[in-house]
């Protein structure tokens, strides 16, 4: 890659360890400042800029006589979308620029020939997280590039992204970068630094080879760490940067953990305390660049200076593997055993169902499927979504964010649609792949996909298609792939690392003698573009080769066609991995034939294709039936059950009709998957809302069971209530989330509905027989109604179990007031599931009723 | 609407009406251990409306509402999900995204819509029952019964109002805010099409922004009888309850008559911002809750 010329502080930094200065906020609070000195926006320090720059000045002239050789600019908080808060968003500009010549001037006065001073440009990550949805990527690039632009033509050496907490935020800090520096014509170093919690994660859980994986693709002078707990609470974090990262360390601590104390914060660390602690970054972790954040004085300054100024910087070894990254978890390209698994499933080309679901716009069930692929363990899922009377562009706005949040592996969005692209990348945090480029139009819209690569730091699949169209030869192949790799690294500065070049195939089942030999010549493209270009990946899309053939064939030639692609090198895969075969598993005629069918070995008087289509009668009875793979739908129906997942369900009940009936499918693996539910909301490891989501789960099982279970079945449930509102009360969450629960647990339900008189209550009992009743209510004076109830009951001679709960009833009040009322028994159920154990306790106690 | 859906019990101090019962009775006993009785407020103490009778506000922006959501509430008790944010790893629901993803899903479909009355009238105590005047004139006001705390100090709502012996009147506030029927709707369509765990959290979510809209009309009173010292709301401090005054809704405790119900909507004329009554006295549509708001700084600590 061709590097442009060094900065002076590129150059610098290898000569010695550098040292930013400390805080700016800490330090502005010891200067007496008046209402006034903040122009009535107390709390904006930005504002000093303008009102008070010689005190701004004085602190950073403090840190430069410390030692320090960077000062940043006092522009955190300043970007629009933060400014606005004090109505100072027009200023944002006028800010930054005079923040910049500020420092610039005082900078100025102490650079000496011998010892030159600079000037880094502060941007803090403003208040409010892109990947949750709080601010949108554009909103948050157009005020990162004001505040960028201003700082620029203040004239800083450098600019620092500071206090990252979100990978959108940063990819948004960067884009405005890159545009100021595009329309400037004019490059300065950019670093990174983020704050990880005690575990070394960003807030949403991105831990360090994450990040450092998401951001591989950019540029960067440098990627670090700042603020946080202090030195000690960032260890685990420079750890694995100082283990993993390409980039120079950085770290800028703050002066300890802060302590809130008196309303302000305090830091506990001495100037001598965090001068240890940054020398030993400097010597164990091969720190590069230091500095201070909050609560670090000149005098911390001034003792950091001093303990590193004669250290050498230390030279670290690394390993960094190039690699994609969700917002949770990196995923190098190269795996082993290979291929790298792309599924296919999350593709409305590739899945009727899938597509269904988005026609139906049920992007939770899409989410869904995609998980799925995760749980099947595919390294990555290849997401595509246009669709004829769609706007794909306004799909992957809704989709994205889920994924964006939910998905743990990362995803290849697979588009052509430029304006879709780019909304699915201003809403991914992590480093996607982008499927796909090709010559097609001689590379017009090539250049636009690589512009937004190079914009959000995506790598690409390239397609061997050019302005002829499908190559077919192996040559030809490797050709285009000459011309898009020239037009990806030279023209454009792409990494080589991020290519993936498809030689595409063609399937096999089209009868023209013409393509007969595609496969073949699709697997000498790969070994030749292996020898080429060794550090780009292959990828192949798999399942196309079988494309039009029987339904029963299609994983086996999928599978031998995929082992002789890995055979001739292949990197990346995207298939329905769960269905490929191990070879030993394939049948040995099949596994000739279809050899023979995919290296076009045919002959007068041999036809493969003719042969294998014959051989399919043979399979039907074992072809891989299961759509969870390898799982039993015995096991996949319990999972569904406590995973809360009913998109499979249909399918899945189907196929265990066959072998079950159900009522042996709900005790044996819905009742089983719910007291599994149980068990993990008692162990606190399962939220209520999850456990509803199961219970509508099974219900949803139990209307695809309905039609096959014997009429008058009822008898086959664990147990009976009656559930009521009590009267002058029509509340019925409370008694509804019972309901539920109870249902999906076995019990059969009579659900006599909100304000219900005594009478009613008396009626039901008679007519149904229950077990046990139940009494809800959410409002106070319900809780007296129950005691009438319960004395009514009483009177009429019953001792039937009574349940009660509602909001407003508590424990005491049931012991005091409703136990003595009544000549039964009492339960207090404090919620529904409580009201569960003591269904479940009351029918064991009295034998089953089955 | 009413109050429902509890989680750990520090929560239920800081939610409102009446939760916090139990904690506030202690510290209450403490301040009028001496005395028992509730401090009478000299005339200049009484604050000074800005007109009298009622006002309606038809269309509130979510703009105004929104910061006075009560967060952990939210989370913790209505959804009974932890507040820290768990790695995504362990858990498909992150409380901050979850609440992004309905807002922005209320904004795309316009359901919020915030609609108030309210209004200030004179009043004036006789033993537990407070006498609400709709105007200067009015020879038969609305009466309103406060039975008093069963323990000692034996105290009443009543009590926090200048007596009928007294020349001046004082004044009471009440609030109706509503959710509106839209959004109504579109949490019960959810349990109709068996979306349980959508309804569950939706059905937290519509309750907690009522909540916060009743908050929000609480602080403009405030404002309006000059109790606010800034302009800009201080919405920590409001979510704390820390303000002067207090403000309850019937169903509960110290104000337990439902029936009451009606007699705040015919103040503030219900039916014009579309709520309406069951003959169980309960609001229509459910998003829906009514208050009485006291102005006396002591009140704070009671109930």
């Amino acid at each position: 890659m061709s590097r442009k010329k060094e900065n002076k502080i590129e150059k610098r930094v290898k000569e010695k360890v550098i040292v930013f200065d400390g805080a700016m906020g800490t330090s502005l609070q010891k200067f007496s400042l008046t209402p006034d000195d903040f122009r009535g926006k107390e709390g904006c320090y930005e504002i000093l800029n303008l009102s008070r720059p010689q005190v701004v000045g004085e602190v950073h002239a403090s840190f430069l006589e410390a030692g320090c050789e960077i000062i940043e600019t006092n522009t955190f908080g300043a970007n629009r979308a933060v400014l606005e808060e004090y109505g100072l968003g027009d200023k944002a500009y006028e800010i930054n620029l005079a923040a910049a010549r500020l420092a610039k001037e005082v900078v100025s006065s102490f650079s000496t020939a011998s010892r030159q001073r600079f000037v880094s440009g502060s941007i803090g990550p403003g208040k409010k997280l892109p990947s949750l949805g709080q601010i949108g990527f554009d909103k948050l690039k157009d005020s990162y590039y004001e505040q960028v632009s201003g700082l620029v033509e203040g004239g800083v050496d450098l600019l620092q992204i500071e206090t990252a907490q979100d990978l959108l935020q940063i990819k948004a800090a960067l884009a405005a970068i890159f545009r100021v520096q595009k329309e400037k014509n004019q490059r300065l170093p950019v670093m990174v630094t983020v704050t990880v919690d005690k575990a070394g994660c960003l807030l949403l859980g991105t831990d360090m080879l994450t990040l450092i994986t998401a951001l591989s693709s950019f540029p960067l002078f440098s990627l670090g760490l700042n603020c946080g707990d202090g030195p000690q609470a960032m260890v685990e974090a420079l750890r694995q940067l100082k283990k993993n990262s390409p980039f120079l360390l950085s770290a800028l601590p703050n002066a300890g953990r802060p302590v809130l104390e008196g309303g302000k914060y305090i830091y506990d660390l001495s100037p001598p305390g965090l001068a240890t602690e940054i020398k030993r970054f400097v010597e164990e972790f091969g720190v590069r660049l230091v500095g201070g954040c909050c609560g670090t004085t000149p005098e911390h300054l001034k003792a950091v200076v001093r303990e590193v100024d004669g250290l050498h910087p230390v030279r670290r070894h690394y390993r960094f593997s190039p690699g994609c990254a969700s917002t949770f978890r990196a995923q190098p390209f190269r795996v082993k055993p290979r291929p790298l698994i792309i599924a296919e499933r999350t593709n409305v080309n590739g899945s009727q169902a899938f597509r269904r679901l988005l026609l139906s716009e049920k992007f939770e069930g899409m989410l869904e499927v995609a998980v799925e692929a995760e749980r099947e363990g595919a390294h990555l899922t290849d997401v595509a979504l246009a669709t004829p009377g769609r706007e794909e562009a306004a799909d992957w706005k809704v989709f994205t964010p889920k994924l964006n949040l939910q998905l743990k592996i990362p995803v290849m969005i697979d588009s052509s649609n430029i304006s879709a692209l780019e909304t699915a990348l201003k809403n991914y945090g992590g480093k996607v792949i982008i499927n796909s480029i090709n010559l097609e139009d001689g590379g017009k819209r090539a250049q636009e996909t690589i512009d937004l690569a190079r914009e959000f730091g995506a790598a690409v699949v390239a397609l061997t298609i050019d302005e002829n169209g499908l190559a077919l030869k192996a040559e030809e192949k490797l050709r285009i792939a000459s011309r898009l790799y020239d037009l990806l690294v030279n023209k454009n500065n792409f990494k080589p690392s991020d290519i993936f070049f498809d030689p595409l195939t063609l399937s096999l089942a089209s009868g023209d003698h013409h393509y007969a030999d595609a496969p073949r010549e699709t697997l000498t493209a790969i070994r030749l573009l292996k020898e080429r270009f060794p550090e780009c990946q292959t990828i192949l899309g798999i399942s196309n080769v079988s494309y039009g053939l029987p339904t029963e064939l299609r994983p086996y030639i999928n599978s031998i066609f995929l082992s002789q692609a890995l055979k001739a090198g292949l990197d990346a895969a995207i298939i329905h991995h769960s269905k490929i075969r191990p070879l030993q598993k394939i049948p040995e005629k099949i596994l000739k034939l279809g050899q023979d069918l995919i290296l076009n070995h045919r002959r007068p008087g041999y036809d493969p294709l003719a042969e294998l289509l014959v051989e399919k009668f043979s399979l039907s009875s074992t072809t891989p039936s299961s759509s969870r793979g390898n799982i039993r739908p015995e096991k996949a129906l319990v999972e569904a059950v406590v995973n809360g997942e009913s998109v499979q369900m249909e399918v899945l009940i189907q196929k265990l009709l066959k072998k079950y009936s159900p009522p042996e499918i709900i005790n044996n693996f819905l009742l089983k998957g719910m007291d599994r539910v149980g068990e993990l909301f008692s162990q606190q490891n399962l939220p209520l809302p999850f456990v509803l989501k199961s219970a509508e789960t099974v219900k949803k099982a139990l209307t695809v069971l309905k039609p096959y279970l014997p009429a008058g079945s009822g008898e086959e449930r664990k147990g009976k209530i009656v559930l009521a509102t009590v009267q002058g009360d029509v509340h019925d969450i409370g008694k509804n989330l019972v309901a539920l629960i109870l249902e999906a647990n076995g019990f059969e339900v009579i659900n006599l509905g909100i304000n219900q008189k005594v009478e009613e209550i008396i009626k039901a009992i008679e007519e149904f027989r229950p077990q046990a009743v139940g009494l809800s209510g959410l409002l106070v004076k319900s809780c007296w109604v129950m005691k009438d109830y319960l004395e009514t009951l009483t009177e009429h001679g019953f001792k039937i179990p009574v349940l009660c709960g509602g909001a407003a009833l508590e424990r005491r009040f049931v012991e005091k007031v409703l136990k003595p009322a009544y000549q039964g028994e009492v339960y207090y159920g404090k919620d529904a599931m409580e009201a569960l154990e003591i269904m479940k306790h009351l029918t064991e106690k009295r034998g089953k009723i089955i | 609407m009413d109050e429902e859906g509890r989680g750990q019990k520090d929560l239920q101090i800081i939610t409102s009406k009446g939760l916090g019962r139990k904690a506030n009775v202690m510290s209450h006993r403490k301040a009028l251990k001496e005395t028992g009785k509730v401090r009478r407020l000299q005339p200049e103490e009484i604050p000074q409306p800005p007109f009298w009778g009622k006002r309606r506000l038809k269309k509130i922006s979510p703009e105004k509402v929104l910061p006075f959501l009560n967060k952990k509430v939210l989370v913790c008790s209505r959804w009974q999900l932890k507040e820290k944010v768990n790695l995504p790893i362990n858990s498909r629901l992150i409380p901050e995204a979850l609440l992004s993803s309905f807002l922005e899903e209320a904004r795309q479909n316009d359901l919020l819509q915030f609609q108030a009355a309210y209004g200030y009238f004179s009043a004036s105590s006789q033993r537990n029952k407070l006498l609400v005047f709709r105007s200067e004139e009015d020879s038969s006001p609305l009466v309103f019964d406060f039975p008093g705390l069963k323990s000692f100090p034996a105290i009443s709502l009543a009590d926090f109002f200048l007596p009928e012996s007294e020349n001046q009147k004082d004044v009471v506030a009440f609030s109706l805010v509503t959710s509106g029927r839209k959004l109504d709707e579109f949490i019960k369509d959810k349990w109709a099409r068996g979306d349980y765990a959508d309804y569950f959290l939706w059905h937290g979510f519509g309750a907690e922004l009522t909540e916060a809209l009743a908050e929000y009309i609480h602080f403009k009173i405030r404002q309006e009888l000059g109790l606010e010292a800034k302009k800009r709301p201080d919405y920590a401090a409001s979510l704390r309850k820390k303000y002067r005054g207090r403000r309850l809704s019937p169903g509960y405790s110290a104000f337990p008559q439902l029936e009451d119900q009606e007699k705040i909507l015919e103040l503030l004329n219900g039916e014009k911002i579309g709520v309406s009554l069951t003959e169980t006295f309960q609001l229509v549509p459910e998003l829906t809750t009514t208050a009485i708001i006291l102005h006396h700084p002591d009140a704070s600590k009671y109930f």
